[in-house]
This record gives C-alpha cells, structure tokens and sequence, in this order.
C-alpha cells in the first residue's frame, strides 16, 4: 500500500494497518510505504502507544527515506535499525507532538507548538490567516482531548509543502469517537451509519455536550474558515467518512475498513491573496 | 459603565480556552447585578475561539435567561474584531436557538436531530 494520496481509500486503508498492527508477530511492523503523509503518522502514533501498553513493538520501513523522515519528526516507536538513518538535510521538517491533560495547559502547549515550531517553516503570512489557523487547530485538539477522551490524547503530525503551497496537519485520537458520543447523545438512530454521525456532528449548533450548555460552532467555523482559504478537511470516525473539497463540496460515506477514534486531517493554502480577498484587504 | 478590559482581566491575549470564557462570564454576572450596562474591552488580544465566546457570551444569555436585544443592550463589546463580531453574533444566535428550545419545553436534542441533513 502506498499511502500518496488523500483519498477515503487511503483513510479506508488505515483501518486495515491498524488491525495488522494488533496482529503482528513478531513484534516489529515493517512499514512498506515509500511515503508518509502526516495523517498516516499521527495515526501510528496513536495506534503504537496504545499496543506498546501490552507489548514491546516497534517499526521500521524498507525504504531509508522514510526511516530518515521518521526519526527527524522523532517518531517515537522506531526500531534501532530505522535510527540508524541519518537525518535529511534539509530543516524544513516538523516534530511531531501530543497534546494531553488540562484545557489551559493544552491551549498553552497548542499556541506555543504552533508559535514556535510550525510557524517559522511556513511562508509569511498576514496576521489574520494566522490567527485563523491558531483558533482552528487549538478548537479541533481541544475537541479531540475533551470529547475524545483517549489515554493518549491526541497525536498532531504536519509537513509544509512548499512546491504545493500548502500545510497539511493531522489530529489523531483513539478515544470515543464520533458516532458513539452522537448515538449516546441520542442525536441520530442506533442504526444510522457513522457518516451521519459525523454529518450531525459537522453542523452548526450541534455539539453533544450537555443540553444547556452553549457549543456546537467550532467545526462549522472550521469548514467556513476552510471555504474561504480553498483548503480542505477530512474526518474520519468508525467507518464515517467525512471530507470537503477545496470548492467547499461535501462528501460523507462509509468506509469498508473502521479506524478507532477520529482522525481530522487539513489542508491550509498558504496564498494569502485568498484569504485578504474576503478578509483583509478592504 | 464599568468597562472589564479582557486581556488585563485575563491577564494574557490567548482567549482559546473555554475556562477562560467561564472566569469572564462569571465576572460579568456579578457587575450585572449592580449596574446594567457594562462594557467589555477586547483591546489587545491575540486569538479568540468560538469555546471562549460560548462560554463567556452564549452562556451568559442562556444562564440569565437574556435574548439577543437584553444582550446587546446590556453588554458593550468594544475592539473586537469584524470576523470576531460575527463570530460572537453566531455564538448568540446559537444560544438563543437552545435557549429558546428550552423555554418552549422542547428537548433540543430531539430538535437538532430531526434537523440532521438527508
């Protein structure tokens, strides 16, 4: 499996790597992939932490890059041959990173993650495209850790594309998931699928947080933010999928292969004429 | 009118998390039992989430039991910027939507889910 694009195939396939990770013997996972994109890492992350609980494991790819990208992120389950790769030369690689524990101490941790490790790799950008990014990105971990409620937190894994002129970043928790707080919440039929799940979730106002309590803004100001900058959005919860286009179109559907917890993987163009356009440049 | 200059009341720009949203709204109900104006200064800050704005204004409303014109009467939001005064309007609008499900004794939960896209 080659894991190039973002496609709800490529999502699909993680449920399959996950399964296999929990299968394998011995305890070493030999990575067959000549490319990672971030979401693929957080995933790892995530998955590996949770059966390094029960066992000793760890990984390695067949092919050097990969072990060199993912020791210069530290990646922290590689086995000692994959160590063993020297660094790229280049500076342009971002360390993963986990953000767990109290709100305040998350929020502290989140703006000075992205302050002072993402935003000296990106081009410059006007300062509201930035303020935009932080809100979205400190709205989409706190979710995951508060509703998610993973031992772990959440794993957060990001690349700038400088040819491509856009960041990816994923958020990876292996907590509750979507469909199981939205069905708990009584929101949508036992029966539904997980993508309605998401879908009900993905809409202004819902949150499943108690009845009087005012929530429910942070993914719709996500995907407007998202219209706006021509970016992107993947969730995947279950077997939910959920994605938007750059042109702002929605796609939800069920995948054949479920993940545990919920994956948000997004795409931010960094062309600030997009964003001053609507925004700044008035 | 008493103004609550947020970033000093805070003591940081950061306005992210939804405690922080909860300290200011706590404030802010006290000085509404003695006075009924009150002006809340946004001068300084750095970044604002819509969990801040629910906690500290959405709540308030639906907490006090306020609609959207007692709100804006009551409370003056001063140096916030436009996107972020749309966003504070949403977080209004949305606590006006629940509070106003309660107030009719519908169960909102079964409200938003007959309301889920086909």
């Amino acid at each position: 499996m080659r894991y190039y694009a973002v496609t709800p195939e490529s999502f699909g396939q993680l449920g399959v790597f996950g399964r296999q990770i929990q299968k394998c013997t011995p305890d070493r996972i030999d990575l067959k992939v000549e490319f990672v994109r971030p979401y693929c890492v957080a995933y790892l992350d995530q998955t590996m932490l949770t059966e390094s609980r029960a066992r000793s494991i760890n990984l390695t790819s067949t092919y050097k890059k990969v072990n060199r990208y993912l020791r210069q992120i530290n990646f922290e389950h590689l086995a000692p041959r994959a160590l063993l790769a020297k660094p790229f030369p280049q500076q342009d690689i971002i360390k993963i990173v986990r953000f767990n524990g109290a709100p305040l101490q998350v929020e502290a941790k989140v703006v000075s993650w992205l302050t002072e490790t993402v935003k000296p790799f990106l081009p410059k950008q006007s300062p509201t495209l930035w303020k935009r990014v932080v809100e979205n990105f400190w709205e989409i971990t706190h979710n995951g850790i508060q509703h998610g409620g993973g031992s772990f937190g959440i794993s957060a894994c990001s690349q700038f594309y400088p040819m491509m002129g856009y960041f990816e970043v994923a958020f990876y928790d292996r907590g509750n998931g979507i469909p199981k707080l939205v069905r708990a919440f009584g929101a949508v039929k036992n029966s539904s699928p997980d993508c309605a799940c998401i879908e009900w979730a993905a809409q202004k106002g819902n949150s499943t947080l108690p009845t009087g309590t005012s929530a429910g803004l942070g993914l719709h100001l996500l995907r407007e933010f998202l219209k706006l900058n021509r970016g992107s959005i993947q969730i995947v919860s279950g077997d939910g999928y959920f994605g938007q286009d750059g042109y702002g179109q929605s796609t939800y559907l069920s995948l054949r292969n479920p993940i545990a917890g919920t994956l948000v993987n997004i795409r931010v163009v960094f062309d600030d004429d997009l964003y001053q356009l609507e925004g700044e440049d008035e | 009118m008493r103004t609550i200059r947020v970033v000093d009341y805070l003591g940081t720009p950061c306005l992210l998390a939804p405690e922080k949203g909860e300290t200011l709204a706590a404030e802010l109900k006290i000085e509404l039992q003695a006075q009924n104006h009150i002006q809340v200064d946004f001068s300084g800050y750095e970044f604002l989430s819509s969990a801040f704005l629910n906690h500290a204004f959405g709540q308030l409303c639906i907490d006090l039991n306020w609609d959207t014109k007692t709100f804006r009467q009551r409370v003056l939001i001063t140096n916030m910027e436009e996107d972020d005064l749309e966003d504070l309007e949403l977080a209004i609008d949305n606590a006006q939507t629940r509070r106003g499900l309660i107030l009719r004794g519908e169960n909102p939960d079964q409200y938003y889910s007959s309301r889920l896209p086909t």
